[in-house]
């Protein structure tokens, strides 16, 4: 058995920057924008398709190890939700632990991601982080089943990220801080207090 | 071109770097916690080549590597 760990959130948000702090010691994560990102610097012009081609044997390779590791995934669309289902059917034993970076101001995602790609690493369109961002909740919700727990971080233009909540299936155990960003409070909260199958 | 395959796989994975979650830590811990991963995060982003975007006096700002900040 193995615990997957995906560091979800929509672009901008910091999963690649500050998920490596929530994600335990010395475990390898793989981020396939970041892998894509060194094809480009090395000169290949097709750096997004052999990215993934590189992204998805690696996936597999920790997969027949049976080891721990954690990935970088949006959740913002189903299709990435497909993908952890594909991680979950190879081995029924593995756990799937999201850690959910998220904010209430989505205007801090929109400008990470137009300074990063001035920055000259990839472009991800307003549209399309709008698009992630409406997204996320829902989808989260609509696939809770595939998940063994949920940690959440709350993303602040000011702070460091912070853990603001953990549920973990197993037993329904509910932790979270007294005061919680609107995002979890309006919406999460409630789910997750009702078992995360409402 | 032999430079272009010549990429380990190695090169492609990043670690965690979490000893204890900071939602178990006491205030005192998570405040050096805090510290240390805000000096990560900089450290980290300018070592990619991009800045830190945080709020300074209500506006966002870019913080670079050579130390200029602009409004974003």
């Amino acid at each position: 058995m193995a615990n997957i760990y995906i560091i979800a959130g929509p672009p901008g948000i910091g999963k690649s920057t500050s998920g490596g702090a929530v994600i335990p010691n010395d475990l390898t994560i793989l981020d396939p924008d970041q892998i894509a990102d060194r094809y480009k610097k090395n000169g290949f012009a097709d750096y997004k398709d052999i990215g993934n081609l590189k992204f998805n044997e690696l996936v597999k390779r920790e997969l027949f190890k049976g080891n721990d590791f954690g990935i970088e995934l949006n959740l913002g669309y189903q299709s990435h939700y497909d993908f952890v289902k594909s991680i979950k059917n190879f081995n029924k034993d593995n756990t799937i632990d999201v850690i959910l970076f998220f904010t209430d101001d989505i205007n801090l995602c929109f400008k990470r991601a137009e300074i990063r790609h001035q920055s000259g690493l990839h472009l991800v369109s307003p549209t399309t982080i709008k698009e992630m961002y409406q997204n996320t909740l829902p989808l989260l919700k609509t696939n809770f089943l595939q998940i063994s727990s949920l940690t959440a971080v709350n993303i602040t233009a000011g702070d460091s990220p912070k853990i603001v909540l953990q549920y973990y299936k197993k037993g329904r155990r509910l932790l979270m801080i007294k005061e919680l960003p609107e995002w979890l409070a309006n919406d999460l909260k409630g789910f997750l207090e009702s078992g995360g199958d409402d | 071109m032999a430079d272009q395959v010549n990429i380990s796989d190695e090169a492609f994975l990043k670690k965690g770097r979490m000893k204890k979650s900071p939602f178990e830590m006491k205030a005192e811990e998570l405040k050096t916690w805090e510290k240390k991963e805000k000096a990560y995060v900089r450290n980290y982003l300018f070592s990619v080549g991009q800045p830190l975007v945080y709020l300074k006096e209500g506006s966002m700002v870019a913080e670079y590597a050579d130390g200029r900040i602009e409004l974003i």
